[in-house]
């Protein structure tokens, strides 16, 4: 059974954050193999802290770099408002992400800088949400869970991987969007209550979980062992652990 | 895998359960307002006990947490159900002390109480105001435990309250909850010097390094395994115990040598 991590991230920082971070690429491949992660979807920081072109050439050119090979990597593209014509088009962008490699957008307005509403970002959604492209919300990177709300609601066939990274448990959050959207997936990242796997596997059906870590913000190991031990079957535990990715992936023909 | 470094985590893999136990130091127990907890009852944490290899449990019910008036006594059914696997910290509430009582409430139970339990942070009252002596001095005479939610910078149960308490009681056993999250390099600095004060893991998994943090300071010899059950899963934590930076013998320190050792000399 492959592993495969939706929330992985590397990339030298200068502000201290994460606590302990995970410099560069080498050394992230160096911790998928101490903990036996087989690949994921892959962001560069240097897309919010350098620049956004900056970080999603530098995590292109690392996911198809020679090293990578014995892993399954994709990387992830931050994205913005087309209106400064900063990143691919609407239109050219899920042809781009298939040419390099890249698995999923996120989105960080708080970071990049621009106000997340219809008029900035409703076209990009749109073609997203056609192509059946992965789009990250993710509260930590600056996305609010109001605003996911909205997206859901303007684009509620979007495939968005949802997270929601209050460090408590946040069910009365996240279950009312899982329940509605089909083509949403949660990121298991920060589920971390005492049976939550379990309710939510019972709830919405495995298929909408996806294993995730966030690392190097938090220990790779505390979701592998949740995961690894959920009072779940095991056909439902290979679909969390990377089958469920690996499919979002296919359908939107960027594997 | 886990870690491929650690024996320990690779028998974890493949059997989907630790080989050895887990003492479990901090826990709570039904439900909540502020959070949907699906697993929270006194039998759902004895069925997670049983998932997960953990041999005991010793918590503070949520209800007990927050009603300063009528929620012990759901500690005390839980355990009375639990005998075996359960023992309860009986709550202090800063702002609704009865020290006569409580300490008698836990001194003609020693069947239920491990001791007592005082969140500062919660409270808005320093857990270093003296106004707690009398609960402190009885656990030092008796062997009991103190747990203390213990927070990086707070004014209440940060490192100099509970250093403080430490110079007052010497011989008192203090289990820092939550390690001072934050700040458990400056908390495990100051609190080295007191053998009987402890350090637990509750939140610490969620910021990568800060259980080596500790290790590397205060060794393993003082660090104990808790969960916060149900806010965080068993398996929550002792991921990041597996998977941390530290030896095999540091892992299995934490999840059950400490305690057992602890539960020992307190005769618990």
């Amino acid at each position: 059974m492959k592993i495969l991590d939706c929330n992985l991230t590397f990339g030298a920082t200068n502000n201290g954050e994460p606590y302990k971070n995970c410099d560069t690429f080498t050394d992230l491949l160096e911790e998928l193999d101490r903990c036996g992660i087989g690949g994921g979807l892959v962001r560069c920081a240097y897309s919010s802290t350098v620049g956004v072109n900056y970080g999603n050439d530098f995590v292109a050119r690392c996911v198809n770099s020679d090293a990578a090979k014995a892993f399954e990597l994709y990387g992830v593209w931050a994205v913005l408002p087309p209106f400064t014509n900063e990143t691919p088009s609407p239109a050219a962008l899920p042809d781009e992400m298939r040419n390099n490699r890249i698995g999923a957008v996120y989105l960080s307005p708080r970071t990049h800088r621009y106000e997340l509403n219809a008029l900035t970002m409703g076209e990009c959604l749109d073609a997203l949400e056609a192509e059946k492209i992965p789009v990250i919300l993710n509260t930590a990177y600056g996305v609010s869970m109001t605003q996911i709300y909205e997206i859901m609601a303007a684009h509620p066939r979007l495939t968005a991987l949802i997270a929601d990274s209050d460090c408590w448990p946040n069910a009365r959050r996240l279950y009312p969007l899982a329940q509605r959207y089909e083509s949403l997936r949660l990121d298991l990242s920060y589920i971390m209550d005492a049976g939550g796997i379990e309710d939510m596997t019972a709830r919405f059906g495995a298929e909408k979980l996806v294993f995730g870590t966030a690392f190097p913000y938090r220990y790779t190991g505390s979701m592998l062992a949740v995961t690894r031990a959920a009072a779940i079957s095991e056909e439902d535990r290979a679909k969390i652990f990377g089958g469920n990715l690996m499919n979002m992936l296919k359908e939107a023909g960027l594997r | 895998m886990i870690n491929k470094n650690s024996e320990l985590a690779q028998v974890f893999w493949r059997d989907g359960r630790l080989p050895c136990p887990i003492l479990d130091f901090h826990a709570h127990m039904d439900e909540h307002a502020e959070i949907y907890f699906p697993f929270s009852s006194a039998d759902d944490m004895v069925i997670d006990m049983d998932r997960n290899g953990v041999k005991r449990l010793f918590f503070c019910g949520h209800f007990a947490l927050n009603d300063p008036l009528y929620g012990e006594q759901y500690n005390v059914s839980a355990v009375r159900k639990y005998p075996d696997r359960l023992k309860a910290y009986h709550i202090i509430h800063s702002r609704h002390l009865d020290p006569e009582r409580e300490i008698r409430e836990v001194d003609e139970a020693p069947d239920v109480y491990a001791g007592f339990k005082l969140l500062g942070d919660y409270n808005r009252f320093p857990v270093s105001d003296p106004v707690h002596d009398p609960y402190y001095d009885y656990l030092e005479r008796t062997h009991k435990l103190l747990l203390l939610h213990t927070w990086g910078g707070s004014a209440y149960d940060g490192v100099e309250n509970v250093l403080a308490i430490a110079r007052r009681f010497p011989r008192l056993h203090i289990i820092c909850g939550h390690s001072f999250f934050g700040t458990q390099k400056e908390g495990a600095e100051a609190l080295k010097p007191f053998e009987n004060v402890y350090f637990e893991l509750t939140a610490i998994p969620i910021v990568r390094g800060y259980l080596e943090d500790i290790v590397d300071i205060l060794g393993s010899e003082r660090v104990l395994f808790g969960t916060d059950l149900p806010w965080f899963s068993t398996m929550h934590g002792a991921g990041m115990v597996l998977g941390a930076q530290i030896t095999d013998r540091d892992r299995e320190n934490i999840f059950y040598r400490n305690g057992e050792r602890l539960i020992a000399e307190c005769g618990l």
